[in-house]
């Protein structure tokens, strides 16, 4: 599994390599900007990432606008649904309002409240068949 | 809030019992908490109305989440919906300082958690 971590705070993108760790390679970014054009170069080169963990209050460019980014590069390079990338977001706002956006006007697969606790990722892990 | 500023059972539990790990994350905390208390405590007398001010609220929120810092994410979301809210600086101020004091608490008891187990 190719796995992008997108994050701001050091110590969620430390706690989510280590927790990926042992399914696969993970990339690293600190904001939106960079998470698109690493996501962008990876499709470009054919290897696309299966998990991009973003989230969502960062600097720069935020997660629920990168996220309409990335899906909107998936389109433009005709990835076919089944093979998109699975996008979960991760936050410390619980609201209802920035999950439901992710969701339905943004395309998200998931979301993860922190502190992320190592069992509910692997469980959103094995629900989006990224491992078994 | 009397009791101790940090739950470290919860989050050594949390990383499977993984102490190196704890004491990495707790490492890059005390390099970037003494910022982030300078910068609140610039931010606070503005009333924390930039994006930039919102942000540091948030990340103290997200940060105090990760260290088990219950208390302090606590306060954190009171002050960063009282900020959203806009209420005025008779009601940040003493929230901020509020978060400022339980945020330097928790340094120290960080602190005191590196030094007895390194």
């Amino acid at each position: 599994m190719r796995a992008l971590i997108v994050e701001d705070d050091p110590i969620s993108r430390r706690l989510l390599e280590k927790m990926l760790a042992p399914y696969g390679e993970c990339s690293l970014v600190v904001n939106g900007r960079e998470a698109v054009e690493t996501f962008s170069r990876a499709l470009m080169e054919k290897e696309p990432y299966d998990l991009v963990c973003l989230d969502i209050m960062m600097p720069e460019m935020d997660g629920q606008e990168c996220l309409k980014v990335l899906r909107g590069l998936e389109r433009e390079m005709k990835v076919p649904p089944q093979q998109e990338s699975k996008i979960v977001m991760t936050t410390a706002v619980d609201s209802a309002r920035s999950i439901l956006e992710a969701y339905y006007r943004g395309g998200c697969n998931a979301y993860l409240i922190k502190p992320i606790v190592r069992e509910t990722l692997v469980g959103t892990l094995r629900e989006h068949r990224l491992i078994h | 809030m009397s009791r101790l500023p940090i739950n470290f059972h919860e989050v050594l539990e949390r990383l499977d019992g993984d102490r190196e790990l704890l004491l990495e994350i707790y490492g890059i905390f005390l390099e970037k908490a003494p910022g982030m208390i300078a910068d609140l405590r610039a931010e606070a007398t503005t009333g924390c109305v930039s994006g930039q001010a919102q942000q540091l609220i948030h990340d103290v929120k997200g940060l105090a989440a990760n260290i088990g810092a219950d208390d302090l994410k606590l306060l954190a979301q009171q002050y960063e919906a009282a900020v959203q809210q806009q209420k005025g600086l008779g009601e940040t101020l003493p929230l901020c300082e509020l978060v400022l004091n339980e945020f330097v608490r928790v340094c120290d008891a960080v602190r005191a958690y590196c030094r007895d187990h390194e």
